[in-house]
């Protein structure tokens, strides 16, 4: 009864909503109709996971990406940006949860990477991770490998030097931006081993085309990409 | 891909809930009921039980709710909040004077002005028994502290209300804080134990450890920033002024302004050496309660640490909050704790800026930039969009605040328009630079280094805010009343309606123009006189009287007392221009040459525009008079000798001069004082300066058939050497007012002149006594107002 009284006073100081719509709900972190709204991106090209009914597309026909398969959850749109900036700028550590539970759905149903034997985020710079307090990529491996049992290593890459954020950047200066700015930091032996990166946007590839770079050329077997959203 | 794209964008996102803002409104509306209606208890509990029914009912259960809500707004602050039969405001009300000994605990810090030591104290017993209530205690006895409890024969005193109209109230402002009496220490004070908590403790020896570095470091600057770090602001009285005009005075309290910007360098900071956001924020809110305590929880500081601290704790939650939520839900908290300072000016300024801030400013268009949009400006565009914002900001904030500054402080302005440009920015690097050096360890030559730092910014901001102080955009001795205010008010709401929902224009038009138009009605009803008023100030040991012609014309007889006294003009009868809007004073006339009289002609001349200076030529001869020339001379004022009986005024009223004629001659100068004789119809008015027995005998001689007066003010502050019986017998006033403090050098009133007036009975007013005295007459009846009681009484038998 006392934490009842409680809990419905918190909850009217700061009513529970859903980040979303704003709609206030009971519990969870969006409400059913926005959970229901959302669908997982399919009939995508086979290498780069980008929305091509089914067939590989052009740019991955010129065989431009170092990975071996990427995969996105949702293709982007207003709600998912959203979620990820609640996550990303507002520190709201909730929505990582929301999406791993999403992502484990996802990864159920079309089983797009058959083994994996490290799980590893995208780094942020130090500075930048200091600032920030946290790196909403390594939330999302976080609940990813604990809900798939696969390996975690939160640390296996590093950022070299501090790079401008991709945001503002066009294609070809993305790619520029992060080039050798990648290294591995774990003494870590990847040799013959599968491992997913895991960033929250995949917008050119070119990031986390550098990073599987670095990884192949230290005897990773496959490398895959798993990212929230599709751009 | 069409198909998806549209399911995805149909979810509209709403406003973020914020359920507290309609009870946070109702529970206003019961504390302001509960303020100015006397409802019973009975009624209250009757109405309680009925709404307690409703709530089974579905359909009315919203209603029911905020219908409770505002009952217990009247509960909170009803005068029914049953005080325990041993609380001194009881015991106060039946013995007005107690001259006992008391004990108790020292229950704030112990703070010295002028060798005097001054706290709150609890007290635990009168004469042996039990007594609850707080006190205000001075003595002048040292090395007393937080904590002490404390053994000494002790005056205590009733706090008293303010005497004159408008002025200060003492007596509402420490009521507010449950401190009904005043106590001085009559034998030596023991401390028998101690006693009090830990929290107070460490947060009294925080602000005497900034206080001290403060003195030490700041050298001539120390008032001001012991004004911006801990919300002290005694020793800025000058500064304050020039802020005030300079429309930048938010910068002087400790505001929200100021504990945003403490918080902001605070978290980075934590951030810093703490790596958990998390702690990082508990110790942030943990700070800043102790902040909250060493700035005596003044209420914007006590609103932002309220905000802020729950802004925090949404964080931690992780939920997402609409603002308006946590600064209604700070409103519920400070209310519910401290009902009285809802009607505090500093509390409705805070939250009616913050409500603007929130909910008007993001109506304003053109300011809406999106955050894409202003990183893609270059540099100078930026700052052009963040000067346009301030200015913006500044003007609508102005525009909404402006009738609570001219209800509380007769004054508004929009000189913080170009203030705030560089006054905020300023702030934003004094402050912190401040509490750098306040809490830098003792390194002298880092210190040297930030204090020169320091003292050019000072420079900056100094010339800047005199700078802007000499802009015309200040406004002041104007005046409104609260329905005035309302209807102001109510305008800004129709102009919000008017821009926000377009469908709704024409109904915000004519309901506007019909405020508009009332409001107008209201102003022009109250600035119509009809009536003569006469008001004799308190103003201590001294003469200050007003005369307000049906015209509107002013005439002030006498300027009280020296700058010292707690009567001087500006304490006693400016508040009452201000509050009247009144800033040309007509007529002055001055008695004679004694600074008595004459005293606040200097704050007089300062604050008014005179017109018209009656004196004697026997005043211009004192070797005083050459330094008013030069005053008077800068004023543009007209300067009338009176060298005998002279009508000064014909009309609407008669203003006779009666004295000093021009065949009389005196040694003494009281009896050269202007002896005034105001006719209105049938009523009539006696003022005679000090005139003493030679002067009174010479008037029955001569002007014998000018003498009979309904109300007289009676001679030299009821001096022996005044008011003779044959002169008395002749004006045979109805009323008489004599204007001095009752302990006084003199022992004014002597016995005698009270013995000469006692057929008066209650109609002899003194005011060291009853407080100022209003007269107002339409020259058939009068009705005469006693500011300190509210007692009133009406003369329909005019001579």
């Amino acid at each position: 009864m006392k934490s009842n009284i409680l809990s419905s006073l918190i909850d009217l100081l700061f009513p529970r909503t859903c980040f979303s719509c704003n709609d206030r709900i009971q519990n969870d972190i969006i409400c059913e109709s926005c959970l229901n709204s959302l669908e997982f991106l399919t009939e995508v090209c086979p290498v780069c996971g980008a929305y091509d009914q089914g067939k590989t597309c052009l740019i991955c026909q010129g065989n431009e990406f170092q990975f071996d398969k990427a995969r996105s959850v949702f293709q982007f749109n207003k709600m998912i940006l959203n979620l990820i900036h609640d996550l990303k700028y507002d520190e709201m550590r909730k929505v990582a949860i929301l999406f791993g539970k999403l992502t484990e759905d996802y990864l159920r149903e079309f089983n797009p990477f058959q083994s994996v034997d490290i799980i590893a985020p995208v780094p942020l710079h130090k500075v930048k991770k200091r600032s920030r307090g946290f790196n909403q990529s390594q939330l999302l491996t976080a609940e990813i490998s604990r809900r798939m049992n696969w390996p975690h290593e939160p640390n296996l890459i590093q950022r070299r030097r501090f790079t401008e954020t991709q945001t503002k950047l066009g294609r070809k200066d993305r790619k520029k931006n992060v080039q050798d700015a990648f290294s591995l930091k774990a003494k870590l032996n990847i040799n013959n081993k599968n491992i997913l990166i895991v960033d929250d946007v995949f917008t050119t590839g070119a990031t986390v085309n550098s990073i599987s770079s670095v990884l192949r050329q230290n005897g990773a077997a496959k490398v895959f990409v798993l990212t929230i959203a599709r751009a | 891909m069409e198909k998806r794209e549209l399911s995805s964008h149909s979810i509209e996102k709403r406003k973020l809930p914020s359920p507290l803002v309609l009870p946070a409104v109702f529970w206003a509306i019961g504390l302001i009921a509960g303020k100015s209606f006397h409802i019973p208890l009975l009624y209250l509990l009757a109405s309680f039980i009925l709404i307690f029914a409703f709530l089974f009912y579905r359909k009315f259960r919203i209603y029911g709710l905020l219908v409770s809500v505002v009952i217990l707004g009247i509960m909170r602050i009803g005068s029914f909040q049953k005080l325990p039969e041993n609380h001194l405001k009881t015991i106060l009300q039946q013995h007005p004077q107690i001259l006992q000994p008391i004990g108790g605990t020292i229950i704030s810090e112990v703070s010295c002005q002028e060798g005097k030591y001054r706290f709150e104290l609890n007290l635990a017993e009168i004469a042996g028994k039990p007594v609850r209530g707080k006190i205000l205690f001075s003595t002048f006895q040292d090395s007393l502290q937080y904590g002490d409890q404390i053994v000494t024969v002790a005056l205590l005193q009733k706090i008293r209300r303010s005497s004159n109209p408008a002025a200060f109230d003492y007596e509402e402002y420490l009521n507010a804080k449950n401190i009904f009496a005043q106590g001085y220490s009559k034998t030596p004070i023991t401390v028998t134990g101690k006693q009090g908590n830990f929290f107070s403790k460490t947060v009294i020896g925080i602000r005497t450890f900034i206080r001290q570095r403060i003195e030490q470091r700041f050298g001539k600057q120390a008032g001001f920033v012991k004004a911006i770090t801990i919300g002290d602001r005694r020793d800025i009285d000058e500064t304050r002024q020039i802020l005030n005009r300079a429309g930048l005075s938010h910068l002087l309290a400790v505001s929200g302004l100021h504990v945003g910007i403490i918080s902001l360098v605070l978290f980075i900071f934590l951030c810093i050496i703490v790596p958990n956001r998390n702690a990082a924020r508990i110790i942030l809110i943990i700070l800043l309660v102790i902040y909250g305590s060493v700035c005596n929880w003044s209420p914007s500081v006590f609103r932002a640490v309220l905000m802020i601290s729950l802004f925090l704790i949404s964080q931690i939650l992780q939920r997402k909050v609409n603002t308006n939520n946590i600064l209604f839900a700070s409103f519920l908290i400070i209310t519910a704790l401290q009902p009285n300072q809802l009607f505090s000016a500093g509390f409705q300024m805070s939250f009616a800026a913050v409500f603007v801030l929130l909910n008007i400013m993001p109506e304003v268009r053109f300011l809406k930039l999106k955050k894409e949009e202003i990183t893609a400006l270059t540099v100078f565009k930026k700052i052009v969009n963040y000067l346009l914002i301030l200015i913006v900001s500044s003007l609508v904030l102005n525009i909404f605040l402006a009738p609570i500054t001219i209800y509380h402080f007769q004054q508004f302005g929009f000189n913080g328009l170009l203030g705030n440009l560089l006054g905020i920015p300023l702030i934003g690097l004094i402050l912190p630079l401040a509490l750098l050096i306040i809490f830098l360890p003792s390194i002298t030559f880092l210190i040297s280094i930030y204090q020169s730092a320091f003292q050019v910014l000072m420079l900056i901001f100094d010339s800047w805010t005199k700078l802007v102080s000499n802009l015309p955009a200040h406004f002041d001795f104007i005046s409104l009343n609260l329905f005035q205010v309302f209807l102001i008010f109510l305008i800004l709401g129709s102009i919000v309606v008017f821009f926000k929902q377009t469908g709704k224009r024409k109904i915000a038009i004519s309901i506007g123009i019909v405020l508009i138009i009332s409001l107008l009605i209201s102003t022009f009803a109250a600035n119509r006189f009809q009536l003569l008023k006469i008001t004799f100030f308190d103003c201590g040991l001294g003469d200050l009287c007003l005369i307000e012609s049906p015209s509107g014309e002013k005439i002030m007889i006498d300027t009280g007392p020296t700058e010292q006294t707690s009567g001087h003009f500006s304490r006693s009868a400016l508040p009452y221009f201000q509050k009247q809007g009144c800033q040309v004073l007509d007529w002055l006339i001055i008695t004679h040459a004694h600074n008595d009289h004459y005293g606040g002609m200097e704050s007089v001349f300062a604050n008014l525009e005179v017109k018209n200076l009656v004196v004697t030529d026997k005043f211009q001869e004192r070797e005083i008079w050459p330094d008013f020339a030069d005053m008077i001379a800068a004023e543009n004022c007209r300067i009338i000798t009176i060298i005998d009986t002279i009508t000064l005024i014909q009309q609407p009223f008669k203003l006779k001069i009666l004295h000093p004629d021009r065949n009389f001659e005196h040694t003494n100068i009281n009896n050269l004082s202007i002896v005034a004789r105001l006719n209105f119809a049938d009523f009539c008015a006696l003022f005679t300066g000090d005139l003493e027995h030679e002067g009174e005998k010479y008037l029955l001689e001569k002007y014998a058939e000018f003498l009979p007066a309904d109300v007289l003010k009676v001679g030299h502050h009821g001096s022996r050497t005044a008011s003779g019986t044959d002169f008395i017998k002749k004006v045979y006033p109805a009323h008489a007012f004599i204007s001095t403090a009752l302990q006084n050098r003199f022992d004014f009133p002597h016995p005698e002149t009270l013995k000469t007036f006692e057929y008066l009975e209650n109609q002899l007013f003194i005011s060291g006594r009853d407080g100022a005295l209003q007269i107002t007459t339409d020259g058939k009846t009068a009705r005469l107002f006693l500011f300190l009681s509210g007692q009133e009484y009406i003369d329909n038998d005019l001579k």
